[in-house]
């Protein structure tokens, strides 16, 4: 929990309100693996300007890793990566045909939405424990 | 349209003249298909198998236009082993049914001719009809037949109806892009006909398929289910298994009946690799080719034990 403590004081350094208790409480519920602008802007309720301002200051500190993930036409993430150009050229789908059976298709990256959300790096969180330790 | 023999033509105006509009003509399809249409029939299997059962080089193309030509009983039974034995192969829909013992297999499967004749088993073929639009300048209307082979299994609680999946490999067939505008018949009118009885009935795979979820063998990346007011789904992030993620939330879904989602497989059950399962309507499909056709097999037979 060392980065995420981390996390916490920068969004206080940047916050002139600091944080709740409560605020404290949602932000440790968060799933560190995937966290969009959106999840800390509405539980700090803050501007979307200023989440993305904490979100980028915590990737400068090494707190978090910015990641690019490419969105499947049904919305979930088909993969990710820490840029587009290391996403893989071709995304694996599962859709339905026009009879509602599930078929298989392959769909260029290239034409595929991409999305930015940022991730705790749990190798850091580890070895952050062991050096500590 | 064909021409009816006149001692055949005699046999259909007696059954009219007797109100009998149902009665069908048995024509024998896989012996009357063209030779383009029996080399379709074998451009759904994989070259090595072709080359191992009928002992033919070449290349894929032409070891299928050989086999085709020969339209010879003694060949056409080898044929329609062939087509049986690698039915496995091919990408699937498998249609589950719960039925009483008593379902006996008929010559006639809703205007599909039996090929093969086994203990426990009986491999059809229809002729499939795809209406397609040639996207060409200008769009054309065409449409291309393809004798689609339908193996129904009978087991003691259960009858299986699989259907090989077509429809990736006719766009291959014309030169332009095409879409499909309508197909005949399809899977619902093949079944419609053995749901007639009210004997047989689409199986509720749910407890089968939760109790290989329980024991790990398998782990849904994503789902349909049913809630009281909606119809709910989750789509997993690059292929997670829900499980494994979210044990909360696989909890309150297995109270759920489950409709059409797609799971990965592991330990025992791993070389079957990824399958999709609508477990309310007794649906399963086998989206890649099967590898030696065997592993898809295992998969079911757990899920019906379980079940």
């Amino acid at each position: 929990m060392r980065l995420f403590s981390k996390f916490l004081q920068t969004i206080k350094s940047l916050l002139p309100t600091g944080l709740t208790d409560e605020q404290v409480a949602l932000l440790s519920h968060l799933d560190t693996h995937q966290i969009y602008v959106e999840n800390v802007r509405s539980l700090l309720g803050v501007s979307n300007k200023e989440a993305l301002a904490i979100l980028e200051t915590a990737v400068r500190q090494g707190v978090f890793t910015k990641m690019v993930g490419v969105v499947r036409p049904d919305g979930s993430i088909g993969a990710s990566a820490k840029s587009e150009a290391a996403l893989p050229r071709v995304i694996h789908y599962v859709a339905d045909d026009e009879d509602g059976y599930p078929e298989e298709v392959d769909l260029p990256t290239q034409t595929l939405k991409k999305v930015v959300f940022y991730s705790l790096d749990e190798s850091k969180e580890s070895t952050s424990y062991s050096s500590a330790s | 349209m064909k021409t009816l023999p006149p001692k055949v033509r005699k046999y259909v105006l007696y059954a009219r003249a007797f109100g009998l509009t149902g009665v069908r003509l048995r024509v024998p399809i896989l012996k009357d298909a063209s030779v383009e249409l029996r080399q379709r029939l074998l451009d759904l299997f994989p070259v090595a198998n072709l080359r191992a059962s009928f002992e033919v080089k070449g290349s894929k193309e032409a070891i299928a236009g050989t086999i085709a030509k020969n339209s010879d009983a003694a060949n056409l039974k080898k044929i329609a082993a062939f087509v049986d034995s690698a039915m496995p192969l091919c990408k699937q829909h498998i249609h589950i049914f719960a039925h009483d013992g008593d379902t006996v297999l008929e010559d006639d499967f809703a205007g599909a001719e039996r090929i093969v004749t086994a203990s426990d088993h009986s491999l059809y073929v229809v002729k499939k009809t795809y209406q397609v639009v040639e996207l060409s300048q200008p769009p054309q209307y065409a449409s291309i037949d393809f004798l689609w082979p339908i193996r129904i299994e009978v087991k003691d609680d259960y009858l299986l109806v699989r259907f090989a999946v077509l429809e990736k490999s006719i766009p291959s067939y014309f030169k332009s892009d095409i879409t499909i505008r309508s197909k005949s018949p399809s899977e619902e009118q093949m079944t419609a006909t053995l749901l007639a009885d009210g004997t047989v009935s689409a199986a509720n795979l749910n407890k089968g398929i939760k109790a290989l979820w329980a024991k790990d063998l398998i782990d849904a990346n994503r789902l349909k289910w049913d809630m009281p007011y909606s119809s709910d789904s989750k789509n997993m992030n690059e292929a997670k298994g829900l499980k494994k993620t979210n044990p909360a939330e696989y909890e309150a879904i297995c109270t759920r009946p489950l409709r059409m989602c797609s799971f990965e497989c592991d330990g025992a059950l791993k070389d079957v690799g990824v399958f999709s399962i609508n477990p309310t309507d007794g649906f399963i499909g086998f989206t890649r080719y099967s590898k030696d056709g065997s592993n898809g097999d295992a998969l079911i037979q757990q899920i019906l034990a379980d079940n």
